[in-house]
């Protein structure tokens, strides 16, 4: 196993951990604005990881600029999507989830 | 730093212009695809209509505008940006992972002070990426915003995701304070 290949896997870990912490969170947090949260920021940063532990083993250029340009096209449609999402909860009027004691 | 200007299609967009900005996306969006395919010939098939309906579309919903970016900025926001999307990524791994969810949610509103245009699409583009807030709505003159915890500092938090946009794109914010 070359240097690369150990540096490859050892950036996978926090990319499993992210992506099972984005899980948990997507199932634990209350109501949908939280659980917007989980998808957006706990999974991206997941993917971020995976897609550079992948870039170290690419066989040429253009498979590390492939992996550059799913990962920013993630972003910019995660983004979007909670963007969305967000949009037609509040104009469904869906009130978001409050801490009622402490 | 220079600013260089990068997109330099006039505002009164005579067809010519609107043609040229048409082929200019279609190149841009046929080089994606190029970059995701490689040299397998065959996909154009379904890569000439996506990239025309794609260029066109894009032509149609965001005509041209004059925009500058400084590269100093852009190299700063990047660095931001990686740096902020970890601490956001662990702040939400922390609340789920806690015995009882650690969360404070609410919704605030938020007045914007950048320009519309490619520095407004940034920033409500980054917000959802950045620790504890989500973009749920966006009026001409605020956002509106969902965030996981209401005694966090999000308004400086967000008063720096501007700054550094403004950065990106050369701009001048209005003295802090203009807006109620």
């Amino acid at each position: 196993m070359s240097f690369l290949d150990f540096l490859s896997a050892l950036l996978l870990v926090p990319a499993l951990f992210f992506f099972v912490a984005g899980t948990v969170a997507l199932l634990r947090f209350p109501d949908l604005y939280s659980r917007l949260h989980a998808l957006t920021k706990a999974d991206n940063v997941g993917l971020g990881f995976a897609v550079l532990a992948l870039m170290l083993r690419a066989e040429n250029g253009v498979e590390v600029f492939k992996l550059a340009l799913i990962w920013g096209l993630v972003l910019a449609a995660s983004s979007t999507v909670c963007f969305l999402i967000g949009q037609e909860a509040v104009r469904r009027g869906l009130k978001p989830w409050t801490r009622q004691s402490p | 730093m220079p600013a260089l200007t990068v997109n330099a299609t006039r505002h009164g967009s005579l067809p010519p212009a609107a043609l040229k900005r048409l082929v200019g996306r279609a190149v841009v969006l046929a080089l994606v695809w190029l970059g995701f395919t490689g040299d397998d010939g065959s996909s154009w098939i379904v890569g000439l209509p996506a990239v025309l309906a794609a260029a066109w579309i894009s032509a149609r919903l965001w005509p041209g505008v004059r925009w500058r970016w400084s590269p100093g900025g852009a190299l700063a926001f990047a660095a931001y940006f990686v740096r902020e999307s970890c601490l956001g990524g662990w702040d939400v791994a922390r609340r789920a992972l806690s015995p009882r969810p650690d969360l404070s949610p609410g919704l605030i509103s938020h007045p914007l002070r950048l320009p519309a245009g490619p520095a407004r699409h940034l920033f409500c583009g980054t917000v959802s990426l950045l620790p504890g807030t989500a973009v749920v709505g966006i009026a001409p003159d605020r956002i509106q915003v969902h965030v996981l915890d209401q005694s966090a500092r999000v308004e400086a938090d967000l008063r720096e995701l501007e700054r550094r946009v403004a950065a990106v794109f050369g701009i001048t914010l209005p003295a802090e304070g203009g807006a109620p």
